[in-house]
C-alpha cells in the first residue's frame, strides 16, 4: 500500500519537484527501503486548501503513516525506519553526527558579506573533517553500507555545491579528494537522480535568501 | 519521591528551560519525547486547555506552562539549590523580566521566521531593541556578578538562555546578530558564562540543528 507524501514543488514550476533538501532525504529514505509512495507537489507560493487542512503550519515534507500526518524530517525517517526496518538504514551512534555542521556552515558562508569573517574557513574545515572520515571509513560514512547519515547528507551537500558554485564561484577544494569520490558516488546513484531538483530550481530556491533587509545589496 | 515525568520536544526553548533547571536542582525525570504532529493520549490528557508542551507530571499532578512548572519545581524542591532569588522585590523583578521574554521578545523572534520583506525588517529591528533592554536590565539585575542569578545561573538566567540556540540560528540564517560585542555587551559576555554551566552544555540544543530547522521551514514558505 503507498505512503502518500507531500514535498516542495519548484518555484514557478508546480509540476516538477521542487528544491527542499529535507524533502529529498525523505524521498531517498522512502526509495531506498522500495517503500511505495505517492507523491504529493505542494505549491508553496499557493498552498491548496485540502494541505492547509492536513499540515496546518504549512510545513513539508509531511507524510501519512498509520492514518496521521507526520511533519518533521528527522521524526519521518525515524518513524519510517520503525516501521519498515528492512533492509535498515539506521546508523550506529558513532558515526550519526558525521557532517552535521556542514549545512550551518554553508548558509553562514552563503550570507556573508565580510569575506574576512571565517566563514569561508569554517566550510573548508567541516568538509576537510568528513574527507578525513571518509578516507579511514569510505566509501559511505558507515563503509561498505548505504545509511540514513549519507542520506541527510547527500541533498545538503548538492545544494552547497551547486549555490556555493552559482553564487560565489566557490567550489569544494580538489584536495578533497573522498568528498569529490563520495558525491559523485551518491548524485550518480538512480534514486538520487529521480528525487533531486534541477540545478536551476536550486539556485532559484536560494535566491530570494540573499536579500533579506532592504538596506543590504541583494545579488 | 513521587515520580517525575517531562512531556516536551528537544528543540524546544519551553522544553529546554525545564530541562535545565531540573538538571540544575539536580533532580532526575524520565523524558518522554513527543510528537507534535500525532500528540500522546498522555499530554492532550496532561494539558487539555492548551495541548503544548513542556508539561511537568508529579506524581498524579500535570503542571503545564515553562515558567509556571520553574517556580513549582523550586517550590516543591526546596531542600536544594534554588533557582528563584530569596529577595521578594529581586523575585518579582525575575519574573517581570521573564515575562517580557515571553510575551515580547518571544513573539518578536517568532514573527522573524514568519514574516517576510519589510515585515520582517521589522520584527528583527523589534528583537534588536529587545535584546538591548535586556542587556541595560542585566547591569541592575546581576549587581556586578556573572549572571542574572547572581554567582550562578537562576531563574531569569534560564528564561532567556534556553533561547539562545533559536537567537544564534536566526543570526545565521537571517545576517542580523541580536546579541554582539556592541550591541548588547553584558549580554554577550554573559552568553558565554551561561553555556559554560554544564546543565546548558547538556540541554541547549546545537545551533547547526535549528538552523536547519529555520531553514526547513523558510523553504515550506512563499518567498523564502
Amino acid at each position: 500500500m503507498a505512503v502518500e507524501v507531500c514535498v516542495k514543488a519548484a518555484t514557478g514550476a508546480p509540476t516538477v519537484l521542487g528544491d527542499c533538501p529535507f524533502s529529498q532525504r525523505v524521498l531517498l529514505t522512502l526509495e531506498h527501503k522500495k517503500i511505495p509512495y505517492e507523491l504529493h507537489l505542494i505549491n508553496t507560493d499557493d498552498k491548496p486548501q485540502w494541505f492547509l487542512e492536513i499540515s496546518p503550519e504549512g510545513k513539508v515534507p509531511v507524510i501519512k503513516i498509520d492514518d496521521k500526518w507526520i511533519a518533521d524530517s528527522d521524526v519521518i525517517v525515524g518513524l519510517l525506519e520503525e516501521k519498515y526496518p528492512d533492509p535498515s538504514l539506521a546508523p550506529p551512534p558513532h558515526v550519526a553526527s558525521v557532517g552535521s555542521k556542514i549545512f550551518s556552515s554553508f548558509v553562514k558562508f552563503l550570507k556573508s558579506k565580510d569575506p574576512s569573517d571565517g566563514s569561508e574557513q569554517a566550510v573548508n574545515e567541516e568538509l576537510k573533517a568528513l574527507d578525513e572520515h571518509l578516507k579511514s571509513n569510505g566509501p559511505y560514512i558507515n563503509g561498505e553500507k548505504i545509511s540514513a547519515v549519507d542520506l541527510s547528507l547527500a541533498p545538503k551537500l548538492y545544494h552547497l555545491e551547486t549555490v556555493l558554485g552559482s553564487f560565489k564561484g566557490w567550489t569544494i577544494p580538489e584536495s578533497l579528494s573522498h568528498i569529490h569520490s563520495y558525491t559523485k558516488l551518491l548524485f550518480s546513484d538512480k534514486s538520487f537522480e529521480k528525487t533531486k531538483a534541477a540545478k536551476e530550481y536550486v539556485v532559484a530556491g536560494w535566491a530570494p535568501k540573499m536579500c533579506i533587509t532592504s538596506s543590504r545589496i541583494c545579488l | 519521591m513521587s515520580s517525575l515525568k517531562l512531556l516536551g520536544t528537544r528543540r524546544s526553548p519551553f522544553v529546554v528551560r525545564v530541562q535545565i533547571a531540573l538538571d540544575v536542582k539536580g533532580i532526575k525525570y524520565e523524558f518522554h519525547e513527543e510528537n507534535l504532529s500525532a500528540k500522546s493520549e498522555l499530554l492532550l490528557k496532561s494539558n487539555p486547555v492548551f495541548k503544548k508542551v513542556p508539561v511537568l507530571i508529579h506524581g498524579d499532578h500535570p503542571i503545564s506552562e515553562s515558567l509556571v512548572i520553574l517556580q513549582y519545581i523550586d517550590e516543591a524542591f526546596s531542600a536544594g539549590h534554588q533557582i528563584l532569588p530569596s529577595n521578594p522585590y529581586d523575585r518579582a523583578i525575575a519574573r517581570f523580566w521573564a515575562s517580557y521574554i515571553d510575551e515580547k521578545l518571544f513573539p518578536s523572534l517568532r514573527g522573524i521566521l514568519r514574516s517576510e520583506g519589510e515585515e520582517r525588517k521589522n520584527k528583527i529591528e523589534e528583537s534588536i531593541e529587545g535584546a538591548a533592554l535586556l542587556d541595560n536590565a542585566f547591569v541592575s539585575i546581576s549587581k556586578g556578578k556573572k549572571f542574572f542569578g547572581g554567582e550562578t545561573i537562576g531563574f531569569l538566567d534560564i528564561a532567556a538562555g534556553s533561547f539562545l540556540a533559536f537567537i544564534e540560528a536566526i543570526g545565521i540564517v537571517y545576517g542580523e546578530k541580536l546579541i554582539d560585542e556592541v550591541k548588547t555587551p553584558h549580554l554577550f559576555k554573559w552568553v558565554h558564562d551561561f553555556r559554560s554551566d554544564l546543565a546548558v552544555k547538556v540541554n541547549l540544543p546545537a545551533t547547526e540543528e535549528i538552523v536547519e530547522v529555520l531553514i526547513s521551514i523558510s523553504k515550506a514558505s512563499a518567498q523564502n
